[in-house]
C-alpha cells in the first residue's frame, strides 16, 4: 500500500475523535506549525551537506587505507624475505555465505555491515548453473548483521541464519565470526 | 477552428510517480527523486518531532538525522512497506533517543533531585496557551508518543505497534492512561 502525500495521516481509526480529549490532541496536533515548515524546509540541504562531509571523509578513509595497504604489504614482503613464511600465514578463514533460491533468480549479492551494504560490492557465484550461490568472504571477527540482494532490487534475510534484532532499517539476519581453533 | 480545437484530445498531467518508485529512483542516485520524497514529508516529520520534542532545535536536528539515515538505508527500503510509515519507524527512533541524551543530560549537571523537581523546564523553549498542552508535554515521553500517533497520525494500534516495537496492549494501556490524566485537566478548564 503506498501513502498518498496528501493523506496526512497514515490511516484512520473509528474510534479516534470520539473523546473530546483526543479531539483536542488531534486539533493541537494539526493546528499551523509554522516552525515543522522551516524545519522541513531545511532537510535538502542538511543531507547535502552530510553527503560531501561523508564523501570527503570517504576519500579521506580510502586514501589513508591505502596508504596502510602499501605499508603493510611492503611490511608483510619484507617478513616473508626475512622468515620464508607465507603472508597469509595466521589470517582470519574466509567465512562461506550460502544462499539457495527457491525462484527465478538471475543475481544475488552480500550486503551487511562489513561491505557498507554495497549490493555492487560482493555477488555470490552460482553453483553448476543450479539453485545453489556462494561466495567466501574475509569477514572481521565479531557479530554482523547482513542480507541478500536478489536481481539487484530485492531484499531477503538468509532463511537458514538467526535473524538480527531489528534497528528499523529492515529486516537482517546475523553472523558470528569466532576466531576459530588456536 | 474552435470544432477542430475542441475535437483535439485533451492533454493528460502526468501521474504522480510512487513513493516506492521514488525511493527506488533515489537509491540509484536520482537527488530529484529523493528531493521529492523530502518535499511529501519533511513537514510531516517535523510536526511530530516539533510535537514530541517541544523544542525547535532538538526537532530540527532529529528531522534532519531521520532523513540522513532514510537517505543511507534507502536501499533497504522496500516497496511492500509503506514509505511514510517507514520513515517514521526512523523517525520515532530518533527522538527517543534525542530524549533519552536529554534526560542523561539532566542527570549528569544537575544532582540535587528537589533543585530538579521545581527546575524550569528548559529543554522546551514553548510557553504553553492552556494548561492542557502544558500537561501534554509534561507526560511521560512514552504515553504522549503514542498519544501523538493515535490522534495526530490517527494510526491504528497495530500500525503504532510496527512502528514502535511495543505490543499492541502496552499501547492500547498507555493511551487509555493517558487520556485518564488529560480529561481531568479539561473538565477542570470547561
Amino acid at each position: 500500500m503506498i501513502a498518498h502525500p496528501d493523506d496526512g495521516p497514515l490511516h484512520s481509526d473509528a474510534d479516534s475523535g470520539a473523546d473530546p480529549v483526543a479531539a483536542r490532541i488531534a486539533s493541537w496536533y494539526r493546528a499551523d506549525l509554522a516552525d515543522a515548515q522551516r524545519i522541513g524546509a531545511h532537510v535538502m540541504a542538511s543531507v547535502a551537506a552530510r553527503r560531501r562531509r561523508a564523501r570527503r571523509r570517504r576519500s579521506l578513509s580510502v586514501f589513508a587505507v591505502a596508504l596502510l595497504g602499501v605499508g603493510l604489504t611492503r611490511w608483510l614482503f619484507e617478513a616473508r624475505r626475512d622468515t620464508g613464511a607465507s603472508p597469509l600465514d595466521g589470517r582470519q578463514p574466509a567465512t562461506r555465505f550460502v544462499y539457495v533460491a527457491t525462484g527465478s533468480v538471475s543475481r544475488v549479492a552480500l550486503v551487511g555491515d562489513f561491505n557498507g551494504w554495497n549490493p555492487h560490492a560482493t555477488p555470490l557465484a552460482r553453483v553448476r548453473a543450479g539453485a545453489l550461490w556462494v561466495v567466501d568472504v574475509r569477514v572481521p571477527i565479531g557479530p554482523h548483521a547482513y542480507a541478500y540482494v536478489l536481481n539487484d532490487n530485492r531484499w531477503t534475510i538468509d532463511p537458514a541464519a538467526p535473524r538480527a534484532p531489528d534497528d528499523g532499517l529492515g529486516p537482517t539476519s546475523v553472523v558470528i565470526v569466532d576466531p576459530g581453533p588456536r | 477552428m474552435v470544432d477542430g480545437l475542441a475535437s483535439m484530445p485533451t492533454p493528460t498531467p502526468t501521474p504522480e510517480p510512487s513513493d516506492g518508485v521514488l525511493a527506488a529512483r533515489a537509491a540509484r542516485g536520482d537527488d530529484r527523486a529523493f528531493h521529492r520524497l523530502v518535499d511529501r514529508y519533511a513537514n510531516d516529520c517535523a510536526r511530530y518531532a516539533m510535537h514530541m520534542l517541544d523544542h525547535r532545535q532538538d526537532a530540527e536536528d532529529a528531522v534532519q538525522d531521520t532523513w540522513w539515515r532514510a537517505y543511507r538505508a534507502l536501499s533497504r527500503y522496500q516497496e511492500r512497506d509503506v514509505f511514510k510509515r517507514w520513515l517514521f519507524r526512523i523517525l520515532v527512533n530518533v527522538c527517543r533517543t534525542t530524549i533519552e541524551r536529554r534526560g542523561r543530560l539532566r542527570r549528569r549537571f544537575v544532582e540535587d533531585g528537589g533543585a530538579l523537581a521545581v527546575a524550569p523546564d528548559v529543554t522546551s523553549d514553548h510557553s504553553h496557551d492552556t494548561t492542557f498542552e502544558h500537561l501534554l508535554m509534561r507526560l511521560n515521553p512514552r504515553a504522549r508518543e503514542a498519544l501523538l500517533l493515535k490522534f495526530g497520525e490517527n494510526l491504528e494500534y497495530t500500525d503504532m505497534a510496527e512502528l514502535t516495537g511495543d505490543s499492541v496492549s502496552a499501547l492500547k494501556m498507555r493511551v487509555k492512561r493517558a487520556l485518564e490524566a488529560l480529561r481531568s485537566t479539561v473538565e477542570w478548564e470547561q
